[in-house]
């Protein structure tokens, strides 16, 4: 290249972050305006510092055999025992952890999956586009638990295994979005031009395509982790999660096992769902925050 | 100002890659030299018990310097393990006694090592398959016990698995209802034909209806089938068998009224009741009990397969006279009968062994009770059979099994009255409400010895560590048994210590001269000192010992290196005996500690010290701990990269 | 692109589907770890003869490609294979039976329900929106969504069988009782499914409602809208009319794909309710590794969504032309 074009590049570059920063910062406002988004927010964040903190939060080890089992809320437990007698508490601080991971992984690689997918069946067209359609046919059939329960009981209880197992199956949704956004866009008179210069196809895609399909992405990336974490606890309550992670679901297959709704032990079975759902409404106030603001269509209403 | 950019992304990478790259090399650096003392123990992931005791041990043995990882494994894969593969190496889990102790053969004749034999362990000693086999002939009581006492303690020189406890059965029965007997495996059981036949109510003796609730629904209709215990409960109370058990464990009559046995032990002749009757009204007679032999061995049934192989032929004497011919005296033949349904010849002949019995008909047998309706995977209800041979039995009008998957449904249709009881013996959580509630039978009345016993199985094939002798029995001494009943059954369990607990087996079992492990972690850790299992990187897990030098100078690795023959050493005289006495073991231990003593000592207070510290290590290392440092390094990064790009102005 | 092409062409994907969810079927039973004759007539309780028929039946000593063919040609002929758990037993028997009309009943009414509340709600908050009623039934439907369903079943099971008896514990009907006629045993099997009913439905609601309160809201934004308000029509015909109508489509043609979502609903809260259903078989099945009756489930699940999404988009396509159009 030549100077000239280095210096462009760099100009061009520079433009783009600040402009990116520009938009972030117009959003940011958009959306702190959104009450339901800032709850959602607020909770996310906090579940992220409980899970950085949990060393330090957690008052014994989640694994560790510290009293009796079936202890009731007391001063040393706060959340009681279960059924081995480890602290309750400090699993669900630990547990933050794993649900937190596996819902932002499994949704992560999800979105990555479908968008990738979506672009290439969107701009190429042809016969790659239905191949890639008729298999994404194919896995919005495949029911989904019964799927990831045998998938989960082939290769094995083990926490990698499970984000796989969720991301292989998640990955429907944002792939036929992203396609349909990638065939409107590629009509457009600005991707013609690019053509029209020469442009390669994946300077289209990355320069035009991409930007324009991320907002849409991200929003789907939200709504996937609410779904991941379900999916996640849904596979442990069965009892098919990894049995070394202390995540949520665990805990609660662990409670149902032992009885903890007949018996009324209470601080067994209502805790971990509370933390459940409290992420998932974090993250599902959020998406829908998201989707309110970037549907074009919706900020022209009032609310 | 390209440089600058290039030195920049030269900065990240090289960022990006120590911190992706060291927890590795740090993971690898951990990687000993020499092979540690660690392994992965799988548990039963559907077995609470298993689970939890799992936990526990794994817990215990971190004081003697073992890692065993507890690991939940589904059924599927761990019985294709032990049935094909033989590549696991430990497992903690329940196997299940038969009524009477004729696992000793299963578990440990070398015969049973093949392809779905019982032997998983791999365990082969010819001497101790010479005692089985002449035990299982001998047909005297004290002298056969005596040869299954030697049997045991042979076994308990080098264990292949350690006996730990039963997990007792407690009923949650509601009160209304009197009449159950207490046998060894529970009040409610496929041998317990007693609590069959006198199960009543409390205000009503004939009549009444009961209901139990079921897990799940049955696996089979046909009572040869039948395998499972959901099933063979079920086919007890509609099929009957030759002769039952009472609550001491003891055969008694039962469709048999008494029978003889020719002094030379190959004839059995069983004289049966007169007036038993199909469910269809046809008289059962000698000729349905030979056809049932006979169909057993005609159609090479896997069941009953030590029995049927032994009998050599069957013949009647009259109607109600069955005589049988064995090939060889069989110490167990007629509990082997009792395993036996007798199934009706007008209706099974000329038909397959696994017909589907339903749903043409519901199956037709002779017991108290019958098949009145059923709704496949739902409910089934058996009626009392009016015609039933036993005078004034069952008491029960009807006996109704209702499905019901969750466990803390089936307690709350107990709590509701909706059921009676359940199948299975109460779960941990539930025994704390049972306790308190005012209308169930006290549990302690229900109280049996439970017939599943839980036992930690060595795998003899793979880690030559588990074959040394040393370490299994510092395993045995490490183990706090009564503790592991505490958390895993709520003290609902009992501590078992040999491989025929008398417990279960009855108090003739009982040996005087039993080898037991203690609860003892001091002698538990010296046993392994001695054996040359040291700490030696002082991470708190044993290494392999060091293979032993050449002491006695013969060129020839061999026992005699370990305690060589040389005049002045403590070992003169070759190797001593195995050890039994603690006296013994002080004195080697003390000779050995002249020479390496204060080394051990601080080495094991480091160990401890250790422990704690590689807690907190390994809380570092975790994967998901590494992931949360990569996304703090990996923001930093990315605030620094931003700025950078903004300052580029 | 006229209508009868776009109902052939939609047909054939229909079809290409089903012969890749087929494929799949065969393929994932047969990647299994371990010798794939061992996992089909592994059971060593099976006798030999059996075990030998079986073999040749389904061809598990020939050659992959061989042994698909068999595959398809004992499918078409309705052979689904022998059941591992329950040995002996067809697995057409198994699945064909109580369990799928329980399902199916369980399934239809909640889906019923979930779309009939999803409506009503959603036209009512998009009608009143901006003001409490909408934000509150946003939230609800939000929290709702975000309820793990299982847990939600479990509470309800707490409170309305334990604390207050209301409903029963487990099971579709009450046992060993002799229904007088059909309407006792519909009141009773009634009584048993509203529990899980309403878990279904719950955790349903959110979607729908979601849905079909952001199309309403569309429509009222659309350019016609404003056509329609000039003509002097008012807002309440307008939302009766066209808005609700237009709406209703949409619904339809994602009813097809939520079934998928539904029988992973179904399947937790069969288990939690000990409902006799297909979702309890899979769990069952999947536990006991009964990979016949799966294969058999997994396969019947696909045609029946590929079927339901097939009618759902050829519905939708007769009402509203355009959508004929934005297909391909």
């Amino acid at each position: 290249m030549t100077l000239d074009t280095r210096v462009k590049t760099r100009g061009l570059l520079r433009e783009r972050v600040s402009s990116h920063a520009t938009r972030v910062k117009d959003f940011w406002a958009i959306y702190k305006g959104s009450r339901l988004g800032m709850v959602g927010l607020s909770l996310i964040l906090a579940f992220i510092i409980i899970a950085l903190v949990a060393p330090w939060l957690a008052p014994y080890h989640p694994r560790a055999l510290v009293g009796t089992s079936f202890l009731p809320p007391t001063e040393k437990y706060l959340l009681g025992t279960d059924q081995v007698g480890r602290d309750i508490y400090s699993e669900l601080i630990w547990g933050t952890r794993i649900s937190l991971m596996v819902g932002v992984l499994a949704s992560a690689f999800a979105v990555a999956i479908g968008t990738t997918i979506g672009l290439l069946s969107g701009y190429y067209r042809g016969p790659l586009d239905s191949v890639l359609m008729r298999i994404t046919d194919l896995f919005i059939t495949l029911p989904n638990l019964p799927f990831i329960l045998i998938l989960a009981a082939l290769i094995g209880r083990n926490i990698w295994n499970i984000i796989f197992v969720i991301a292989i199956i998640g990955w429907t949704g944002t792939a036929r979005m992203v396609r349909s956004q990638t065939l409107s866009i590629k009509e457009r008179p600005y991707v013609e031009a690019a053509r029209s210069i020469g442009a390669r196809d994946s300077q289209i895609v990355i320069r035009h395509i991409l930007p324009n399909v991320f907002p849409l992405v991200f929003a789907n990336a939200i709504i996937g982790t609410v779904d991941a974490i379900l999916a996640e606890s849904g596979l442990s309550f069965l009892g098919l999660g990894d049995p070394t992670q202390p995540s949520w679901g665990m805990i609660l297959h662990y409670a149902n096992e032992a009885g903890a709704l007949a018996t009324g032990r209470w601080w067994f079975i209502i805790p971990p769902g509370v933390c459940i759902m409290l992420v998932t409404i974090g993250f599902a106030f959020s998406s829908y925050s998201l989707d309110q603001i970037l549907n074009p269509r919706l900020r022209k209403r009032r609310w | 100002m390209i440089r600058k950019k290039l030195v920049l992304s030269a900065l990240i990478s090289l960022l990006l890659g120590i911190v992706t790259i060291v927890p590795v090399f740090s993971s690898r650096v951990e990687a000993q030299a020499r092979e540690e003392l660690s392994f992965e123990m799988w548990t039963l992931d559907w077995d609470t018990i298993s689970v939890d005791a799992g936990d526990v041990i794994e817990q215990m043995l971190r004081d003697i310097g073992i890692r065993m990882k507890a690991m939940p494994t589904s059924e599927e894969v761990l019985y294709d393990n032990l049935d094909l593969e033989h590549t696991y190496e430990v497992y903690e889990m329940s196997r299940g006694f038969w009524a009477y102790p004729v696992d000793i053969h299963d578990r440990f004749h070398s015969e049973e090592i093949r392809d779905y034999g019982l032997n998983y362990a791999g365990y082969s000693n010819p001497e101790f398959d010479a005692l089985i086999d002449e035990a299982f002939k001998e047909m005297d009581f004290e002298k056969r016990t005596k040869l299954l006492w030697d049997a045991q303690r042979l076994l308990a020189e080098d264990p292949p698995y350690i006996p730990l406890f039963t997990s007792d059965d407690v009923h949650a029965l509601r009160k209304e209802w009197t009449g159950y007997h207490r046998l060894s495996g529970g009040i409610f059981n496929w041998y317990n034909r007693l609590t069959t036949i006198d199960l009543r109510h409390v205000d009503q003796e004939y009549g009444a209806d009961f209901i139990m609730a079921y897990p799940s629904y049955i696996d089979h209709y046909n009572p040869i089938a039948a395998d499972d215990g959901r099933s063979m409960l079920v086919m007890s109370m509609v099929f009957d068998a030759l002769v039952s058990y009472d609550e001491d464990m003891n055969i008694i009559p039962w469709l048999a009224t008494d029978w003889t046995i020719s002094p030379d032990y190959l004839t059995i002749t069983f004289n049966i009741v007169h007036n038993a009757k199909w469910h269809d009204g046809v008289p059962l007679t000698a000729e349905d009990v030979k056809f049932t032999v006979d169909f057993y061995k005609e159609q090479d049934i896997p069941y009953d397969v030590a029995l049927m192989t032994r009998i050599e032929s069957v013949e009647t004497d009259g109607d109600y006279t069955v005589i049988f011919h064995m090939t060889e005296p069989y110490a167990w033949a007629l509990n082997g009968f009792e395993d036996v349904p007798i199934v009706p010849k007008h209706i099974w002949e000329g038909k397959a062994w696994d017909w589907a019995v339903h749903p043409d008909m519901m199956p037709i047998g002779s017991g108290p009770f019958k098949w009145d309706s059923y709704l496949d995977g739902e409910w089934i209800k058996l009626v009392a059979n009016p015609d039933f041979w036993m005078e004034g039995k069952p008491h029960l009008g009807s006996f109704t099994i209702r499905v019901i998957a969750e466990s803390s449904a089936r307690f709350l249709a107990i709590k509701k009255n909706e059921v009676h009881t359940e199948r299975y013996e109460l779960d941990i959580g539930f025994i704390e409400a049972a306790k308190m509630d005012p209308n169930l039978v006290p549990l302690e009345d229900t109280w049996c010895v439970g017939m599943w016993d839980y036992i930690i199985d060595f795998n003899q094939r793979t880690d030559p560590a588990l074959q040394d002798p040393a370490v299994k029995k510092a395993i045995a001494h490490a183990v706090d048994k009564q503790r592991l009943v505490d958390i895993a059954r709520l003290g609902y369990g009992t501590v078992t210590d040999t491989f025929i607990p008398p417990a279960f087996f009855g108090p003739a079992y009982e040996d005087p001269n039993a080898v037991k492990y203690e609860y003892n972690v001091f002698l538990a850790n010296k046993i392994l000192d001695t054996a040359g299992y040291l700490d030696i990187d002082a991470d708190g897990i044993r290494e392999m010992p060091a293979p032993a030098p050449d002491r006695d100078g013969d060129g020839i690795p061999d026992d005699k290196d370990a305690c060589p023959d040389i005049p002045g050493l403590p070992e003169y005289g070759g190797c001593p005996g195995e050890v039994k006495k603690l006296e013994d073991l002080v004195k080697r231990v003390d000779s050995l500690a002249a020479s390496v003593g204060e080394l051990a000592a601080l080495k094991t207070d480091l160990a401890t010290l250790k422990t704690d510290l590689e807690a907190l290590r390994s809380q570092l290392t975790s994967s998901i701990n590494i992931a949360y440092g990569l996304a703090i390094v990996a923001i930093i990064i990315a605030v620094v990269a931003v700025y950078f790009a903004r300052r580029r102005e | 692109m006229g209508f009868k092409e776009y109902v052939g062409k939609r047909i054939l994907q229909g079809i290409v589907t089903v012969v890749l969810a087929i494929t799949l079927n065969f393929i994932i039973f047969r990647i299994m770890p371990g010798d794939p004759t061992q996992a089909m007539v592994g059971d060593p309780r099976m006798d030999p003869e059996t075990r030998i028929t079986l073999i040749a039946k389904f061809g598990l000593d020939k050659p992959l490609l061989e042994q698909f063919v068999l595959y398809l040609y004992n499918l078409f002929s309705g052979e689904l294979g022998v059941s591992f758990v329950q040995i002996g037993r067809p697995v057409v028997e198994i699945i064909f039976g109580r369990k799928l009309v329980n399902t199916v009943i369980l399934m239809g009414s909640s889906m019923f329900l979930a779309f009939a509340l999803g409506i009503i709600v959603g036209v009512i908050a998009a009608w009143k929106h901006g003001t409490k009623v909408d934000l509150s039934s946003i939230v609800f439907s939000l929290v709702t969504y975000s309820m793990p369903v299982f847990w939600f079943g479990m509470l309800l099971l707490l409170l309305f069988s334990y604390y207050i008896n209301i409903f029963p514990i487990a099971g579709t009907v009450t046992p060993g009782l002799a229904h007088a006629n059909f309407f006792e045993y519909a009141s009773d099997y009634l009584h048993h499914m509203i529990a899980p009913m309403v878990t279904l439905a719950v955790s349903f609601f959110g979607g729908y409602f979601l849905f079909m309160r952001d199309t309403i809201l569309d429509v009222f934004t659309e350019d016609y809208m404003l056509t329609a308000r000039a003509k002097g029509l008012s807002d309440r015909k307008i939302l009766f009319k066209h808005a609700m109508r237009n709406a209703l489509l949409p619904m339809v043609s994602i009813m097809g794909v939520h079934l998928t979502y539904l029988i992973s609903g179904a399947t937790m809260t069969e288990t939690v309710f000990s409902w006799d259903g297909l979702g309890r078989l899979i769990y069952d099945s999947v536990r006991d590794a009964d990979y016949p009756v799966l294969q058999g489930i997994f396969l019947m699940m696909a045609i029946l969504v590929v079927m339901a999404s097939l009618c759902a988009d050829i519905t939708c396509a007769y009402l509203d032309p355009r959508i004929k159009e934005a297909a391909e």
